[in-house]
């Protein structure tokens, strides 16, 4: 009954946690002065024209009547009608978010790849390690834009080995089931169109990827040090196992839980730099969708964005709130 | 920690298990590159000198490429290449020239109601169907019916007769001297199939089909469009006129003008034509061998909008010394050297005859120098659009210029959409001044004037009202004397440069980087953003 009332209760606040998130941009809207009439007909709109556009917008009801109105349709999925690309948000935003997606998965392994060599390499003090390090440190210490420049200033101007904007430079190429291309490109057996668009994703994916690696190898490399002075690794020594199994199978095994903690904490910091890297390499995401929505005031894109990722974030917290609570009752309110 | 020579082998094997898909996953996609680029039809990159693909690249998705709805700048390079109107502007000179396009030939009835256009014969819209009288008048009604910013261009507009289907009757509620240049208004009305508008209707007058397709007879045709990405256009194979050399056109979305600079230098992109890279980019193509520059004449106008209504400028005198005060060849040969004169007319460039509706004020700052010393609050907020770096540069000089007269400017980088919301708002958090670049929809000053200039203008930022100004306006522009025409238009100007709400700064060219081997760059200057694409062709090749 308890656990009942838990869930329930999570739950009311999710909800009251969206509605006023939903009201907070309604609000900022309504604020920005900016005229949504004249913003959608463009700055040379007649009178008329903007004084019949705001009739058809509702914008002459009364405020309460018009966020009611808003509420609704934002629950039903309706953000309205971006001024910019005239298409409804939502499906602006199902057109953008996997790419989005893709971007944050694969920077994402780039991110672990890179962690894991560098927490194993300077644990085990390999040769070149230092190198590795030191090229993570620089890296890390650099913001996200200059590293952006910095790859394509190396491997497109210089080195002319990978590209510097775009998903892929194939005129045509399958647009399902996923909207992912590296993963349609593999359902549909298409490796020439994989290898052309892994070729396009690697700056933009490495640029943010640099930061992440570095967090999850120093923590990697903390824990394992930490575990490799533990009995229970003496134990497996004196039993007569070898380094390497001692290393990989019991040390490393156990050292991985902070790091995967700091996996998921990244996961949702790379998100941050999302919008910089997106617009630098024109990688069409969510990120790049937003950028160029706010310079034209497109408030139902911005709003539209903001809300779709709030309620998701929300709807995770939720999630593992109840999870948490399911697998350890000791957790209450 | 000692590892043995064993231990030491399998960690290294671990390593490498690891290192092995980052270094795998570049040299696949190397080795995808070196094989893709012009062996595959499918691949984008062509980049040598005699390919009949153009790259080009936008810094922003535009809006819709539909005629009815678009009213930007990027995006002219492809509205103008598919879809044509009835007449259209000369290219390559200066002048105010009305020349054939879908119309052969046109006449004005005397009382300036009727307009008469033969239409050119055997043009085939991209859908195959004829183009005909009748798609003058569903065009025409569309434009009404969609109702968007270019609608303005049709309100006087009566009926159209399209009993003879090669000649088109359009007939005016009332005079207006504008009308031929609305239609030849690189944002005027474009003739659309009536086939595919009755087809492709849905329920918004095919606004959902013409965001990724056209109904145009212009010679390119919209092949695809990738949203946020890149609009591809063919060339047309039925066109009426000469076929362009280059049968396919990307235009790729690339936001970053650092990323696009570095792709037109290695010749991924073939040209440069959106106008909107800083002027060191421009700088450094100027001394690359590679590359030519042209600076071609445009309407633009670098404008500072003067806020009458509150504030230090409120008084008419601190208005005519702040004309006076500003050192406008300093910032105009600053900003743009060598790609800029500094404005003489109130009206952007060769719209009215040199020498009238003139703006020549004096330079000299000891009169402002003088009022500014009786101001109790010498505060002025100067603002200007935040993603504008020329507008920037000149917001700096003009601080320190303003500076020395004693007046304290604080400067605001304020974006574009917040600019539009000013026109109608008479709040006092407004800027006292603003600085701008823009350019009218065609070579007619009520294209400048009603939108800039009059009180009801959706540009008319700061909210000048100058009544005598917007009655001759309005006067000239139902005159159908051209003479009347004329004067009306001149002293609506006069009236305007004495109110001191605007100041021209200067006349922007446009300019356009091209390889050296690049021929036939043709431009109109009231068409900004672009150059014709039909037209260009690369030395060596002869057009098909």
């Amino acid at each position: 009954m308890n656990r009942l009332r838990f869930i329930a209760k999570r739950l009311l606040a999710a909800a009251v946690i969206v509605i006023f998130l939903i009201a907070a941009m309604f609000l900022l809207e309504h604020m920005s002065k900016l005229d949504p009439a004249h913003a959608y007909l463009g700055a040379g709109a007649s009178s008329q024209a903007v004084a019949a556009e705001r009739i058809k917008l509702g914008l002459n009801r009364p405020i309460l009547v018009q966020f009611v109105d808003y509420l609704g349709h934002v629950l039903t999925g309706n953000f309205g009608i971006s001024y910019r690309t005239r298409n409804p948000v939502f499906s602006d935003i199902k057109e953008y978010l996997p790419n989005t997606i893709e971007l944050a998965v694969f920077s994402l392994i780039l991110a672990v790849l890179l962690g894991l060599l560098l927490g194993l390499a300077s644990t085990l003090k390999i040769r070149g390690f230092r190198l590795i390090q030191f090229i993570l440190i620089s890296g890390a210490s650099t913001p996200v834009f200059l590293l952006a420049y910095l790859g394509i200033l190396i491997f497109y101007a210089k080195l002319h080995i990978l590209p510097a904007s775009g998903m892929t430079s194939y005129q045509s190429y399958p647009t399902g089931p996923t909207g992912m291309l590296l993963v349609d490109s593999l359902l549909h057996l298409d490796f020439g169109l994989f290898f052309n668009s892994l070729q396009y994703i690697i700056l933009p994916g490495l640029s943010l990827a640099i930061v992440p690696a570095l967090s999850i190898g120093r923590v990697l490399r903390g824990s394992l040090l930490t575990t490799m002075r533990q009995d229970f690794i003496r134990t497996a020594r004196s039993k007569g196992l070898n380094e390497s199994r001692v290393f990989l199978r019991h040390a490393l095994r156990n050292s991985i839980g902070p790091a995967l903690s700091m996996i998921g904490l990244q996961a949702g910091l790379l998100l941050a730099s999302d919008v910089v890297v997106e617009q630098i390499f024109s990688w069409p995401g969510v990120g790049y969708y937003i950028a160029q929505s706010i310079p034209v005031g497109d408030f139902p894109a911005i709003s539209g964005v903001t809300i779709f990722f709030g309620i998701f974030y929300v709807l995770i917290n939720t999630l593992v709130d109840i999870g948490q609570q399911l697998a350890d009752p000791r957790i209450r309110t | 920690m000692i590892y043995n020579l064993k231990t030491r082998f399998r960690l290294r094997i671990f390593l490498i298990g690891l290192i092995l898909p980052i270094g795998g996953g570049l040299f696949a996609s190397y080795a995808s590159a070196s094989t893709s680029i012009g062996t595959s039809d499918k691949t984008v990159i062509s980049n040598t000198n005699l390919s009949h693909t153009l790259n080009l690249a936008f810094t922003a998705d535009t809006q819709p490429p539909d005629p009815d709805v678009f009213y930007a700048g990027q995006g002219l390079a492809i509205t103008t290449s598919v879809y044509q109107g009835l007449v259209q502007y000369a290219p390559n000179t200066t002048r105010h020239l009305i020349i054939p396009d879908l119309a052969t030939a046109w006449k004005v009835s005397p009382n300036g109601l009727t307009y008469t256009f033969n239409l050119r014969r055997g043009v085939h819209f991209h859908d195959g169907t004829l183009m005909t009288s009748v798609a003058v008048a569903a065009s025409f009604k569309r434009r009404l019916d969609v109702n968007q910013a270019p609608a303005y261009q049709l309100a006087d507009l009566a009926s159209v007769n399209d009993s003879n289907p090669n000649v088109a009757v359009v007939h005016l509620k009332k005079p207006n001297s504008a009308f031929l240049d609305y239609l030849a208004s690189a944002y005027g009305p474009k003739i659309l199939s009536p086939t595919a508008l009755k087809k492709y209707a849905g329920n918004n007058y095919d606004q959902t089909w013409l965001r990724t397709h056209d109904a145009g007879t212009g010679p390119y045709y919209i092949a695809s469009v990738t949203p946020g990405q890149q609009y591809i256009l063919k060339s047309f194979g039925n066109y009426w006129g000469v076929k362009p050399y280059y049968t396919t056109v990307n235009i790729s979305i690339i936001p970053d003008t650092t990323t696009q600079q570095l792709e037109l230098e290695q010749g991924q992109l073939t040209m440069g034509i959106n106008e909107l890279l800083p002027s060191t980019a421009i700088n450094s193509f100027e001394t690359n061998s590679s590359f030519k520059v042209y600076n071609v004449p445009t309407l633009d106008v670098s404008m500072i909008w003067v806020n009458p209504n509150y504030g230090v400028f409120a008084s008419q005198a601190l208005r005519t010394a702040l004309t006076e005060a500003m050192n406008r060849d300093k910032i105009v040969s600053t900003v743009f050297p060598g790609r800029a004169k500094v404005a003489t007319q109130i009206y952007p460039p060769g719209i009215e005859p040199v020498g009238t509706a003139t703006f020549a004020p004096k330079y000299d700052p000891s009169v402002l120098t003088k009022l500014v010393k009786k101001l109790t609050n010498k505060t002025v907020t100067l603002a200007y659009q935040a993603d504008d770096p020329n507008s920037e540069q000149m917001a700096n000089l003009l601080q320190a210029q303003l500076a020395s007269t004693g007046l304290n400017v604080q400067i605001q980088a304020v974006p574009q959409a917040t600019i539009y919301s000013w026109p109608g708002n008479h709040s006092s958090s407004l800027p006292n001044l603003l600085i701008e670049t823009n350019w009218p929809d065609a070579y007619n000053p009520d294209t400048w004037a009603r939108i800039v200039m009059s009180a009801s203008g959706g540009l008319n930022y700061l909210n000048c009202s100058v009544p005598k100004g917007d009655a001759l306006l309005n006067a000239g522009r139902e005159a159908t004397s051209q003479t009347k025409v004329n004067q009306d238009y001149q002293k609506a100007g006069d009236a305007y440069a004495a109110s001191g709400c605007w100041i021209p700064l200067g006349y922007i060219k446009g300019s356009i980087i091209a390889p050296n081997w690049m021929r036939g760059i043709t431009y109109v200057d009231a068409i900004p953003r672009t150059v014709t694409l039909a037209n260009l062709y690369p030395e060596g090749a002869k057009k098909s």
